[in-house]
């Protein structure tokens, strides 16, 4: 096996191939490689393609897909981005990686479903979030205005913990987006929640949503939750998020 | 698949050594170096024990391909104490009993160390949040949270 650093967006998709994995951040692959022997060619290190670093430009924010979750400094995500793992593992853990991080990781994905985001593929054309496929080289997104933005995690604990329920959300007049996360192996978004919700944010259109919104989700068990539990408090979660309760 | 050249500055040292394809920056650390301060302990990037700076930033060493990071900047705890004396992070570990078996105390330190170096005023909710990547199953977090805490006060006092 060979590890390739390649210094460009070209070097990387030319260093690709059968039997060659992606690594960025390296806290998904590196665990899998740690813990059992895979027959690999090579890695082939995101680290210095150059795709790393945030601006923001004309309301528009592209993040380079192997930016540090830590270096995600857009104020409207910080609690989203404290609220996955640890201060140590987002020091590695990429915006990309989170993008193929199965639920019930990957929070920053499910923000970026009710963003509305694009990814950029292979340094070239743009496609839906949801149709991401490697090699993600950027996301873009409008940045929500300001009271716009919703987000909320159910955890075991307050930090490092993988969801239970992740809501996040952008409302505002006549627009609802609601995405959520650790209620189906994707992150799903709630389209009949969405549209009783492009009315404005009243209690009863909330708990109206809240109850629609399991339409959307395919829970699943796994040691952090069951999924009849996930089911039963998705509701309340959506409440929490959408009116501070 | 031939091994390749590293050269990494391991705490303020120019350090160069060969490096097997996949060798992981903890490994380089413990069996190229010999600097085994740094635990193997979950290879999963759960535990903590293997947290080093990388550049500047606390990170899981056993995460880290090193040849991705060859020319960058590590700090273990081995360069923590300064011509023998033990710095105030780790003398508030020992006196404050922070240390019980001792596995995640290296770890613990070095994450402190660069909580230390952003915020030297933490609040008890700033540590939480720090070490909250790096695990204790003996001391139940208290005593090191205290610590740490003591630390930053030690510091300011020196300052």
């Amino acid at each position: 096996m060979r590890v390739l650093v390649p210094e460009s967006v070209d070097g990387v998709l030319a260093a690709l191939g059968e039997r060659r994995w992606l690594i960025a951040g390296g806290t998904q692959v590196m665990p899998r490689l740690n813990d059992e022997p895979v027959e690999l060619d090579a890695l082939v290190s995101l680290r210095r393609a150059g795709i790393s670093g945030v601006s923001v430009r004309d309301g528009v924010a592209t993040i380079g897909a192997a930016t540090p979750l830590s270096k995600l400094d857009l104020p409207f995500l910080r609690g989203a981005v404290e609220s996955i793992a640890s201060p140590t593992i987002r020091n590695l853990a990429t915006v990309g990686g989170n993008l193929f991080a199965e639920q019930p990781y990957g929070d920053l994905a499910v923000c970026l479903h009710a963003l509305d985001a694009e990814a950029q593929i292979d340094g070239a054309d743009w496609v839906p979030i949801a149709q991401a496929r490697r090699l993600v080289s950027a996301v873009r997104f409008s940045m929500p205005g300001d009271g716009e933005w919703f987000y909320t995690k159910a955890m075991r604990r307050r930090h490092n913990s993988a969801s239970i329920v992740t809501v996040a959300a952008i409302v505002r007049d006549g627009h609802a987006a609601l995405a959520l996360g650790g209620v189906a192996r994707t992150p799903v978004r709630a389209a009949a929640a969405e549209t009783l919700l492009a009315a404005g944010l009243s209690r009863d259109r909330v708990e109206a949503a809240a109850q629609a919104a399991q339409q959307a989700i395919d829970p699943f068990d796994d040691a952090y939750a069951s999924a009849w539990y996930r089911r039963r408090v998705l509701g309340v979660h959506i409440r929490r998020a959408l009116l501070g309760e | 698949m031939p091994s390749t050249v590293i050269e990494l500055e391991v705490n303020g040292e120019p350090r160069e050594f060969l490096a097997a394809p996949g060798t992981t920056l903890l490994q380089s650390l413990r069996d190229s170096l010999g600097m085994t301060a740094a635990k193997r302990g979950c290879a999963q990037g759960t535990c903590g024990t293997c947290t080093v700076l990388l550049d500047g930033e606390p990170v899981m060493s056993c995460l880290v391909l090193v040849e991705t990071v060859d020319g960058a900047a590590v700090a273990t705890l081995e360069g923590v104490a300064a011509n023998g004396e033990l710095d105030e992070l780790q003398r508030a570990f020992l006196e404050g009993f922070a240390t019980q078996c001792g596995f995640c105390t290296s770890g613990m330190i070095m994450t402190a160390e660069a909580l230390l170096a952003e915020n030297p005023s933490p609040t008890r909710e700033d540590v939480v949040r720090a070490i909250s990547g790096n695990v204790c199953r003996c001391t139940g977090y208290e005593s090191i949270v205290r610590a740490i805490l003591d630390a930053a006060e030690r510091r300011k006092a020196a300052a």
